[in-house]
């Protein structure tokens, strides 16, 4: 069986889609490839927010699932989409930091949280972490996770401005702040103060 | 703060980004694996789901149409079909597979039949009176209908991964390699196709055939060929070395009919067609674009695009660093479409367009507290809310003296 033979075709070339339009042609895949190129800048950006937590991989999850379900509202292209997860991330560890105080302060639990480390710590270095995570619970959220985002996982101060979604200034003036009350705060804890002393490694 | 505090405050900082790090460079590619699994599987499902609902309320539909037309001993019967007997009947899943070496041909009872080309994979979905929908799991397959032409019922489609072809003619080929190489050619008749690269559907036209993926042309091109019995018999057969494809014809874009005019339309419209300003700024060339958006007329363009097209003209304007554009297609978006969705996220593009604050306050402003009035509960009115905010904050900070 052929079918009737013809002069050679006019070839038409449809270039590979890229990976945004695949994304909006609901492919699974894509999801797939989306995770593989962004996974690592949504987890360091949901725990420069809310530290090591037991929460974080189903929160990079719900990044995920979220950017994927309203990826048709997204306005940029390939090179923006790890921008935009990392703010969608930065916004769902914001709401859960937001969500945890609502419900310590109803349960009428203390502030100090410990961070869910599994890797090899000893029991002194666990509980001056402790503390330090609990000054950093002491900040207002936009601060705290400026401070995170900027000095503990080291992103640049556009790229936090970009996930926290204010200007540059904004982002300075919030940092300068959440700097001097976490000194003052940490001046305050003997405890952290002997960590220091101790030259060892976490 | 004193220098010791500095120290202390570095020291402590530094330890937790050491902990911080060891944490997550622990199980790292377990907790990635474990993570996109669980994603893939997770976006699959609500369309599977989807799938079932409508299937259901569909089936539940063809039912009581069903039951309606045997009482009146109207029931259209579907065509059956039946695969060669060169080759394994279909499998549990009811995939016809072609063995490597062999085509195999799907034979249907009104004398239309699709060949599958050696390793290729289908499987028949619904059959109806005048058609049926196979799905191609991978591999080329040459359609030959009995009745295809536009006027009729008939009705084939065929699903290749992303992508669905209506055939409206009565021969063409398909091929899709299950990852991303996929090709369509219309032999006799045409071919509606749809899916990623596409926007909307494209009409293949007698000769005409639509490629994705690079790599693959060579391997396609022997498909189409052996489909129309030449040498090689299968795409495996083509050596590694086989010369690339010839010349390859753009696109042509489609111009509108020149109306009356001078001769620089004229001469315009004789001219090679230019490049479409989407299609440039999809590929993230944004001055090109936006130069092609001019040539077509921008004022043309804002008074007649449709609402989410003028967005894009308005992200263009952004991207090639032109604001006033943006501004403009935005504004003429606002104008046309008052009252929708698109207006306000015009209103809130606007307020972006004036500058971040607390430069951009004082245009911006207004735009925020628009789309707020407009979207209270939009997708963008957190954002709204805290551009206000830090407005608010920056006009505080200044009655305060701070710098």
């Amino acid at each position: 069986m052929s079918p009737p033979v013809q002069p050679r075709a006019k070839v038409l070339h449809l270039h590979a889609p890229s990976l945004l339009a695949r994304l909006r042609a609901r492919e699974p895949e894509a999801a797939g490839e989306l995770f593989d190129l962004h996974a690592a800048t949504v987890e360091r950006a949901i725990a420069g927010v809310i530290g090591p937590d037991a929460e974080l991989e189903d929160l990079v999850q719900d990044v995920f699932l979220a950017g994927f379900r309203g990826i048709d509202a997204f306005r940029g292209d390939d090179a923006t989409l790890g921008a935009w997860l990392r703010g969608i991330g930065v916004r769902m560890a914001l709401k859960k930091l937001r969500w945890r105080r609502r419900r310590r302060w109803l349960s009428w639990s203390g502030t100090d949280t410990l961070p869910a480390l599994r890797a090899p710590t000893d029991t002194r270095t666990q509980a001056a972490l402790g503390r330090a995570y609990g000054l950093l619970d002491r900040l207002p959220d936009l601060h705290r996770a400026a401070f995170g985002l900027r000095f503990i996982e080291g992103m640049q101060l556009d790229e936090v401005a970009q996930s926290l979604g204010v200007s540059l200034a904004t982002t300075k003036r919030y940092l300068r702040a959440a700097r001097e009350r976490f000194a003052t705060l940490a001046a305050a804890d003997p405890l952290l103060a002997d960590w220091l002393d101790d030259r060892g490694a976490p | 703060m004193s220098h010791e505090h500095r120290d202390r405050v570095d020291g402590i900082v530094a330890r937790m980004a050491t902990a911080q790090q060891r944490e997550r460079a622990r199980d790292a590619e377990d907790r990635h694996r474990r993570g996109r699994a669980r994603l893939v599987e997770a976006v699959e499902a609500p369309a599977a789901r989807d799938g079932g609902w409508w299937r259901a309320g569909g089936l539940a539909a063809v039912t009581a149409v069903a039951a309606v037309l045997l009482v009146w001993g109207l029931w259209p019967a579907a065509l059956t079909y039946t695969v060669s007997a060169d080759g394994p009947q279909p499998d549990a899943q009811g995939y016809v597979v072609a063995e490597r070496d062999r085509p195999r041909t799907l034979q249907f009872s009104d004398g239309s039949a699709f060949e599958l080309h050696p390793g290729t994979r289908v499987r028949v979905g619904e059959r109806r009176r005048h058609g049926a929908d196979l799905e191609l799991d991978h591999g080329a397959l040459v359609a030959m209908l009995e009745s295809g032409d536009d006027a009729s019922d008939s009705t084939w489609a065929i699903s290749a991964g992303p992508y669905h072809v209506v055939l409206r003619g009565t021969a063409a080929t398909v091929r899709w390699d299950g990852r991303d190489a996929f090709e369509v050619e219309a032999h006799r008749g045409r071919a509606e196709v749809r899916g990623p690269g596409i926007e909307g559907t494209r009409m293949l036209e007698v000769g005409e055939r639509l490629v994705r993926g690079a790599a693959a042309p060579s391997r396609l091109a022997a498909a189409v060929t052996a489909a129309r019995g030449d040498e090689p018999s299968s795409p495996d057969a083509v050596p590694a070395d086989a010369p690339a494809e010839p010349a390859v014809e753009p696109i042509p874009r489609r111009t509108p009919p020149a109306r009356a005019a001078g001769p620089d339309r004229a001469a315009r419209a004789d001219a090679p067609a230019a490049a479409d300003w989407r299609s440039l700024a999809r590929a993230g060339d944004y001055p090109e674009a936006l130069a092609a958006a001019e040539a077509d007329g921008f004022a043309k363009l804002c008074r007649t695009l449709g609402s989410d097209a003028l967005l894009e003209l308005a992200d263009l304007g952004r991207y090639a660093r032109r604001p006033a554009r943006a501004r403009e297609a935005l504004s003429a978006l606002r104008r046309r479409f008052a009252g929708t969705e698109a207006a306000a996220a015009a209103a809130f593009d606007l307020g972006r367009l004036a500058g971040d604050p607390p430069e951009g306050c004082a245009k911006g402003r207004a735009w925020y507290e628009t789309y707020l009035r407009e979207r209270p509960q939009g997708a963008m009115a957190e954002a709204a809310r805290r551009r206000l905010e830090e407005c608010d904050d920056a006009v505080a900070a200044r009655a305060d003296g701070a710098p």
